[in-house]
């Protein structure tokens, strides 16, 4: 099945993402007190499949973050991915003003993990408070791998799924990374529906 | 100043480490008491009196709400601050209904010390 955004719905799309990154990227400040630069964000109804060959064209190597669901109005997967040689780097400059890092020596992946759940739970609950609605998020998952072990199919290669992604970075360490949502195509119809409810009221 | 004694609950070893490490700068001589998750917290505050909770909201088992809720009835003269992630209005509001202070993660100095000050 295959949904068209106009280009109305995909720029409604685009800024409301614009805002939930917003938000995370303001938490992400605050953890590793410094900028973070957000790219534009990116908007299509792909198949699981092309999310990784879209996906992961420009990106070199293992990746390593933390996966979470959502259920609810808004359902699916919710993915905060760093190239794996650098989530590390990223744990530190998120703890090092208050934990040691010997305090943390063997922490790093759940470390990751409350990383995760943080900057996700903003985007997510931007989103849905954005359309009026709420969700239920399942714990956070480490991750790491190839691309075809971090983007989960469910076994769908096939099935839709709307694609969201921004790319942030961090000057001090020069580190990047991903926020990548995939939603299924009931939460689609559910955002879609909204937005055009949202659009009509503004004339 | 009192000695005072404080539930943080949150299944994440983390951020129980960075409350703690906060806390013990602030007020050295309180008593934490740490849980990882709502039945765990249960248990461990049946024989203690507690002043000051700080509990997480997505957790293993019972939610930081349906806990606080417990906890409320048990304790019906202390604070309890919710300090988590989730950060809808809807999670919110339900923390206002049943007069929990909520708390929005990341965890910082000043937000600790914000909830210390409820007890101080």
């Amino acid at each position: 099945m295959s949904i068209y955004l106009n280009p109305l719905q995909e720029d409604f799309l685009t800024e409301l993402m614009n805002i939930a990154m917003g938000l995370a990227a303001s938490a992400m400040s605050e953890m590793i007190n410094d900028e973070v630069s957000l790219s534009v964000p990116k908007v299509s109804f792909v198949s699981r499949q092309e999310v990784i060959t879209q996906f992961f064209s420009q990106v070199d190597g293992d990746l390593a973050g933390v996966s979470q669901k959502v259920s609810g109005a808004l359902a699916g997967e919710l993915l905060l991915l760093f190239p794996s040689n650098k989530s590390l780097a990223v744990v530190e400059l998120m703890m090092q003003d208050t934990v040691s890092l010997e305090g943390m020596a063997g922490l790093e992946q759940e470390a990751l993990c409350e990383i995760g759940n943080i900057l996700l739970n903003a985007v997510i609950s931007s989103l849905a408070d954005n359309i009026n609605e709420s969700f239920v998020s399942s714990l956070p998952v480490y991750i790491c791998g190839s691309s075809s072990h971090v983007i989960p199919n469910n076994g769908l290669t096939n099935e839709s799924v709307l694609l969201l992604q921004v790319d942030f970075s961090f000057s001090k360490k020069s580190v990047s990374g991903y926020v990548v949502i995939l939603l299924n195509v009931d939460s689609v119809d559910v955002l879609l529906a909204k937005m055009d409810a949202r659009l009509a009221s503004l004339g | 100043m009192n000695k005072k004694t404080i539930l943080v609950v949150d299944d994440s070893k983390v951020s129980r480490m960075l409350i703690k490490c906060i806390i013990n700068d602030v007020e050295p001589n309180w008593i934490i008491v740490e849980s990882a998750n709502g039945d765990e917290a249960l248990k461990v505050t049946e024989s203690l009196e507690i002043d000051l909770m700080i509990l997480d909201y997505n957790m293993p088992g019972i939610d930081g709400l349906t806990l606080a809720k417990e906890l409320k009835e048990r304790f019906p003269d202390s604070s309890i601050s919710l300090l988590t992630a989730n950060i809808q209005s809807a999670t919110e509001n339900k923390a206002r209904d049943l007069g929990v202070d909520f708390v929005k993660k990341p965890i910082t100095e000043e937000k600790i010390k914000g909830i210390l000050a409820r007890v101080k």
